[in-house]
């Protein structure tokens, strides 16, 4: 009896332990309530546009502790429409003849076709970061209602499926 | 074991920017047909006339086949060039023209596509080269090896333009003599310029 009762006792310090421990690795994890997940959003930023151009993009790292996915965006002061988009290099050879100067030594070039998609998401695995950067992921605007200017401060609110809405602040540079 | 470290240490102090004398583009480029390409141009004293893709009156013509529709790749590549170039000693930067030949003439017209040409470069280095004609477009891109295909849409949809993204850099008698595929690092661009002007300024190499 006593025996039980020592053994149920460790196993409830054992418990209590790893249930510390697992507190120890969230963020902010309530007991009683669902806390939000929170997802990381930082070096946010979106590129100076040409007079004229119709069309810009924003980038930044996202990480999220528990797995998460960014399924929108919304940058209402500058454009009515904002999607996510992926560009990626297009497989296949250009079947040029430039011949091979290239490190390792190849005689053909590198496909270097760059395609450009929307996606409905970008996945976040939890805990690693994601880079939207130049040539890859980003955050899309469209109809641009004016330029965006060197040094401007662009309100983007990013909508994660968990997470839900982040408001953040792209800042342009060139 | 401390030698090899060093050494490394050394190799990767210079890894990035290469050693003074080598490119960082490809250098053995064969695309003779790009010398007899001609397109309607705006720059400097050009309001459409049929120009061929050589410098203007600089020593190199950097020439990009892109569209103003294109929010990623297009924009990041102009700007590092762009930064290359202001990179350069202040009397260097107009020996270094750049010309965007428009894959998206529907959308892209020649003025709009200059003023869009010199948010980047300055006015006086700035090209634009755009054809309606179809067939003179894809000639022009055949010469550079270069392809653009514009995605499938419906009338009045936006859509996007998939196409070759490297930097050509183009000599006085029109060769391609220097690529940079598409994300070569603005420094490295930086250092190609250098040597291509202190070979120039050496006089003709023979290559």
């Amino acid at each position: 009896m006593i025996k039980t009762t020592k053994s149920t006792l460790s196993l409830l310090a054992l418990a209590a332990v790893v249930s510390l421990a697992l507190v120890g690795c969230g963020e902010s994890n309530d007991d009683n309530k669902q806390a939000t997940p929170t997802v990381s959003v930082t070096d946010v930023w979106t590129r100076v546009t040409a007079p004229g151009a119709e069309r810009g993009a924003a980038y930044m790292s996202l990480k999220s502790a528990d797995g998460d996915k960014l399924i929108g965006a919304e940058a209402p002061s500058i454009t009515d429409r904002t999607e996510i988009h992926e560009t990626t290099i297009e497989s296949g050879s250009t079947g040029g003849s430039m011949g091979g100067d290239s490190m390792d030594g190849s005689s053909s070039m590198k496909s270097d076709t760059m395609k450009m998609q929307k996606v409905d998401s970008i996945d976040l695995p939890a805990g690693k970061t994601v880079m939207l950067k130049p040539g890859g992921y980003h955050v899309m605007f469209f109809d641009l209602k004016e330029q965006i200017k060197d040094g401007q401060k662009v309100e983007l609110t990013l909508i994660f499926e968990k997470a839900g809405r982040v408001d953040v602040t792209a800042t342009a540079k060139r | 074991m401390l030698t090899a470290l060093l050494t490394a240490a050394v190799l990767a102090g210079c890894g990035g920017t290469s050693d003074e004398n080598k490119f960082v583009g490809m250098t053995d480029v064969k695309l003779p047909d790009a010398r007899s390409v001609a397109l309607p141009a705006w720059g400097p004293g050009h309001r459409g006339e049929v120009k061929k893709l050589r410098p203007h009156v600089g020593e190199f013509l950097v020439v990009y086949f892109g569209y103003t529709f294109c929010p990623d790749v297009c924009p990041t590549t102009l700007s590092g060039l762009g930064a290359a170039v202001r990179s350069l000693p202040k009397t260097d930067q107009p020996k270094i023209e750049a010309g965007m030949v428009t894959v998206d003439p529907a959308r892209d017209k020649g003025t709009h596509l200059v003023r869009y040409v010199r948010h980047f470069f300055p006015p006086a280095s700035a090209w634009a080269f755009h054809t309606a004609d179809k067939n003179a477009l894809e000639q022009a891109e055949r010469a550079f090896a270069a392809t653009s295909t514009i995605d499938p849409h419906k009338p009045g949809e936006n859509y996007s333009v998939t196409h070759t993204a490297s930097l050509f850099v183009v000599d006085r008698s029109g060769d391609v003599v220097l690529i940079w595929p598409y994300g070569t690092l603005s420094e490295d661009i930086a250092s190609d310029l250098k040597l291509l002007l202190t070979r120039e300024s050496r006089g003709p190499t023979g290559s």
